[in-house]
């Protein structure tokens, strides 16, 4: 009865099992080093969560429409370097900004063209587009680093302290983000026309949904996010090189596997990748703070995201 | 005769050789060097490793899987055994096989993952890459581990007709791997599964017996491959750089050469040429004055061209 009930909760509620890790994790790591708990920790942890978490943000919506997102590193470097790049020459910040997200944009609708018009599968397609985009990354910078420190005020505002526990204000908005994204997907249709085209593509279309406008949505949407999250860590490091999104393609589909979305499509929360990002920063911090290197960070998330895709399977294999 | 040369065309291992010569041509009208000895010959080594590679893949993907761990694989077996040798006093021999047995293993929880499990290989094999390279930087604190006996370097000094032993050991297997996919049971085993994996276990094929086998395959010449390159470097170092960002080299070589992403189809000797094809690109940027830095991109664009050019080709297939 008892272990019914709780894989009710868990089946009902997929964030329960996430948060019984992040709870976990946090008091594993408080026991062997009280410094977690720290202000200082916590606001780092959240800054940094913050730039991989709108990373994430997108994949949540898009994984839930059906499709995958491979090239989220190679976007943010290159969001970065071209925002780098024009704020170097002398344009004002929102002008780069707009330019290097209309980028991404392009790139995200390139991703949308190749799935759905092409058909080429979204694993492949932007697995594609990501090498392509670091490429072209790599190609602007050609090994540079550009230093942006100092014509940045507008990223220095939001990463300067709020009066919340001088968590920054991007992080506020971050949560705020998450919040209304999570209350859509819950309330509005807009969560049921999402999971009806991550779903069955079929009966979407025959209710009268315009899947591949959604799936197009989805895709913008999701690679503007790995841009902005780009523009975020050129920010606060105050530097675009070829450095930045290295790496990320573990972070982000870890986080957004661990949130409950599926690689079949049709499930997901975006509660749940904010809950992701947590047990990741946890992680990561936590390491660092045990002075483990940062190498065994990627074998870690790497685990993890295997024990979460693992998961992910067996349960809809035993729906079936 | 109008159909016949439409068959050939219609073989992409042939047809991918029209653009392969018009390039080579190009580059040689921007510069001469393209095809005098010392391009060739260091084109022909540097083709050895991920051609070595691919000659698993090529088995993997026409059974319809995919492996993007393998130049993580490479690192961590020449790293393994550099830290085998010089820190816990293991001859060579012992260190070599004990490397080569964990890559047989990382191949082989690649298949479990992917085939029993049913994780998308894709992501199962972006996990455990990272697993494995974040393994290889941990050993070695991210130096190259050095020195190691002179020993070490002696396959990879051989030099004969003046290329290396790694690109005639790769002829070799390229070959016989091309008479395993054509004319042997395994062969058309591979094939069923990859087209048709329902038809091909009706028909008493143990489907993950092959993609296992695969996997294995393919991790086992990507140790061997990262082997080889540590013994071919100078001074043999356990570098965790080795094969780095190969991958894309690799992946973008086979379907170049008429591997499908579906399955089912491809060629041992189209993915080498595939692989030679991606190299020509690289050095030809480098040798025909254009800015080395476009590369990368240069090769992400090929890989999509190829990768739709497979896609409208499968569904006009199905269709």
């Amino acid at each position: 009865m008892n272990s019914n009930r709780i894989k009710f909760l868990i089946y009902k509620f997929p964030e329960f099992g996430i948060l019984l890790a992040v709870i976990i994790s946090f008091t594993i790591f408080y026991v062997a080093d009280n410094s977690i708990a720290e202000t200082s920790t916590l606001v780092r942890m959240a800054t940094q969560g913050t730039c991989i978490g709108f990373a994430a943000y997108g994949m949540g919506y898009l994984m839930i429409s059906g499709e995958i997102d491979l090239s989220s590193g190679s976007v943010a470097g290159l969001t970065a370097a071209i925002s780098g790049m024009m704020l170097d020459s002398g344009y004002s910040e929102l002008t780069s900004y707009m330019a290097a997200l209309s980028a991404a944009a392009m790139v995200g609708f390139l991703n949308s063209f190749m799935t759905l018009v092409i058909g080429i599968p979204s694993f492949f397609g932007t697995l594609g587009t990501s090498f392509a985009a670091s490429g072209l990354c790599i190609w602007l910078l050609k090994g540079r680093w550009i230093y942006t420190g100092d014509y940045i005020p507008f990223l220095d505002l939001i990463f300067s302290p709020s009066p919340f526990l001088d968590f920054p204000w991007i992080f506020l908005f971050y949560i705020f983000l998450i919040i209304l994204g999570d209350t859509l997907i819950r309330t509005s249709k807009l969560g049921t026309i999402l999971k009806a085209t991550g779903g069955n593509l079929i009966s979407a279309k025959i209710a009268g949904i315009n899947t591949n406008y959604v799936k197009t949505s989805c895709f913008i949407l999701t690679s503007i996010n790995f841009g902005f999250a780009g523009i975020l860590v050129m920010g606060y490091g105050g530097t675009a090189d070829f450095s930045i999104g290295l790496d990320w393609i573990l972070w982000v589909i870890a986080i957004a596997i661990i949130g409950g979305g599926s690689l079949r499509g049709g499930v997901g929360s975006i509660f749940g990748t904010f809950l992701g990002v947590c047990l990741i920063q946890i992680i990561r911090i936590g390491l660092m703070n045990a002075e483990i290197q940062t190498n065994a960070q990627k074998i870690v998330v790497g685990t993890i995201l295997i024990g979460a895709a693992t998961f992910d399977s067996l349960k809809s294999k035993s729906k079936t | 005769m109008k159909q016949i040369i439409k068959n050939i065309f219609s073989k992409q291992e042939i047809a991918i050789l029209v653009p392969f010569l018009i390039l080579i041509l190009f580059f040689y009208s921007r510069n001469e060097a393209m095809l005098n000895h010392v391009t060739i010959t260091s084109i022909l080594r540097t083709i050895a490793f991920p051609a070595l590679i691919s000659m698993g893949m090529v088995q993997l993907m026409i059974a319809g899987e995919i492996d993007l761990s393998t130049a993580s694989v490479m690192s961590f077996c020449a790293v393994l055994t550099a830290k085998l040798v010089r820190d816990f006093n293991f001859s060579i021999t012992e260190a070599v096989i004990i490397s080569l047995l964990c890559s047989l293993l990382i191949g082989f929880i690649n298949a479990f993952l992917s085939v029993k499990i049913g994780i998308f290989s894709v992501i199962a094999t972006i996990g455990t890459g990272f697993i494995v390279r974040g393994g290889s930087y941990l050993f070695t604190n991210g130096l190259p581990i050095y020195p190691l006996p002179e020993s070490f370097a002696i396959l990879g000094s051989l030099r004969p007709f003046n290329i290396s032993f790694t690109f005639f050991l790769m002829l070799g297997i390229a070959l016989f791997v091309q008479l395993l996919l054509t004319s042997t049971k395994w062969g058309t085993s591979i094939y069923a599964t990859g087209s048709n994996w329902q038809a091909a276990e009706v028909s008493g094929i143990n489907t993950f017996k092959v993609k296992m086998l695969c996997f294995m395959a393919t991790s086992f010449l990507s140790g061997c491959a990262g082997l080889l390159t540590m013994s071919q470097l100078p001074g043999t170092p356990g570098d965790p750089i080795i094969g780095l960002n190969l991958e894309l080299d690799i992946l973008a070589g086979v379907i170049v050469g008429g591997v499908s992403l579906y399955g089912g189809r491809g060629s041992a000797i189209g993915s080498l040429i595939g692989v030679a094809f991606i190299q020509i690109v690289r050095s030809g940027l480098v040798i025909g004055h254009f800015n080395p830095y476009l590369q990368l991109p240069a090769l992400g664009l090929l890989l999509m061209l190829a990768v739709g050019w497979d896609v409208i080709k499968h569904k006009k297939n199905v269709a």
